[in-house]
């Protein structure tokens, strides 16, 4: 479980440039790495603050692509 | 106000970072709270990814039928136009979502609902308070056009609203309002008796602020039915689920004293 949390962290990393597709990856490697630290396993302290990066990152980025699609008359 | 800021060639905004920067310190207050009353770190941070996951999905979902009608969806698909999706986020469906997200993650952490409750609900309106200020950066949810002390303008808001003309600080006087609400719940939070009392106080608060502010609000991106916001609705139908908690709790009392 904390390597799953660990590749999920990566890959919300990645693709926090584009657009919400970060946030879902980022989500489920913060479950997954908190439940892998609660037991102690490997990579989970890795995977978990990789992910609470990838997916703050996502947010962050996915809010300003929202806020560029408001002022680019998308809506 | 200051919608964007550019880091390293990329243009970023500031209602995003103020964004994430409300939720991280609901998360630290919260795990803050959660070391006094026996939470464990990891059990704040699955209850957070829920609900963070959760709440952005029920805030842009609602955000989508708040702004299009299904008729427009169904056209909009209907000519492979998919920009309706890249919508914003209406704090109320972040709401709703948040609190259906309670579900899955007490069933992963096995904590009861009243200890949670206790550590993450009043910190819900702090960070909050800090997403309105979002707001004042990004130039949305402006108040109603107005030129009396305190307006504020908006040289370059993302709604390209006119820029000499001021607005009521609507953002700022909710920001402030929730900040109270916070300190309301703080305080509420050790005479609360049963499981659900913060949250359902927290409902109670946030349903009256936000039915009285609408009537300040002054942005066109929100629908309207029957001479109320759609927001002013879902204020009215929360306070009446407050109320009707209210109720049943007072009929289950007497009936119980009966029943003695």
């Amino acid at each position: 479980m904390g390597v799953a949390a660990l590749i999920l962290g990566i890959i919300s990393i990645v693709f926090c440039w584009w657009n919400w597709i970060g946030i879902i990856p980022g989500v489920i490697g913060v479950i997954l790495g908190a439940i892998a630290k609660k037991k102690n396993a490997n990579c989970a302290g890795a995977g978990l603050v990789l992910s609470i990066i990838g997916l703050a990152l996502s947010v962050v980025l996915y809010i300003a692509c929202v806020a560029c699609a408001v002022a680019g008359g998308l809506l | 106000m200051y919608p964007y800021i550019n880091i390293f060639g990329r243009t970023i905004g500031t209602y995003g970072i103020l964004m994430v920067l409300g939720m991280f310190l609901v998360a630290i207050l919260a795990i803050r709270h959660g070391k006094r009353v026996g939470l464990a770190f990891e059990d704040v941070i699955i209850v957070a990814a829920f609900a963070i996951g959760f709440a952005l999905l029920g805030g842009w979902l609602m955000f989508i039928f708040v702004t299009f009608s299904i008729s427009d969806i169904i056209a909009f698909i209907k000519a492979g136009d998919f920009s309706f999706l890249q919508g914003g986020i209406v704090f109320y469906g972040g709401l709703i979502g948040g609190m259906l997200s309670v579900y899955f993650s007490l069933k992963v952490i096995k904590r009861p609902f009243a200890v949670v409750e206790q550590c993450v609900v009043p910190y819900i309106p702090l960070g909050h308070a800090i997403g309105r200020v979002g707001c004042v950066m990004a130039g949305c949810c402006h108040g109603a056009p107005y030129d009396g002390p305190l307006a504020l303008y908006y040289p370059n808001s993302v709604l390209g609203v006119d820029p000499h003309q001021g607005y009521f600080p609507t953002q700022l006087l909710e920001a402030l309002l929730n900040i109270g609400i916070c300190f309301c719940l703080i305080a509420y939070r050790k005479k609360a008796r049963r499981s659900g009392d913060i949250l359902f106080g927290y409902l109670a608060l946030y349903s009256v602020v936000r039915f009285i502010l609408e009537f300040f609000r002054g942005d066109a991106i929100r629908g309207i039915a029957g001479g109320l916001s759609t927001s002013q609705w879902i204020s009215v139908g929360l306070f009446a689920l407050v109320v009707a908690r209210l109720l049943f709790f007072k009929f289950k009392k007497s009936a119980d004293k009966e029943s003695a």
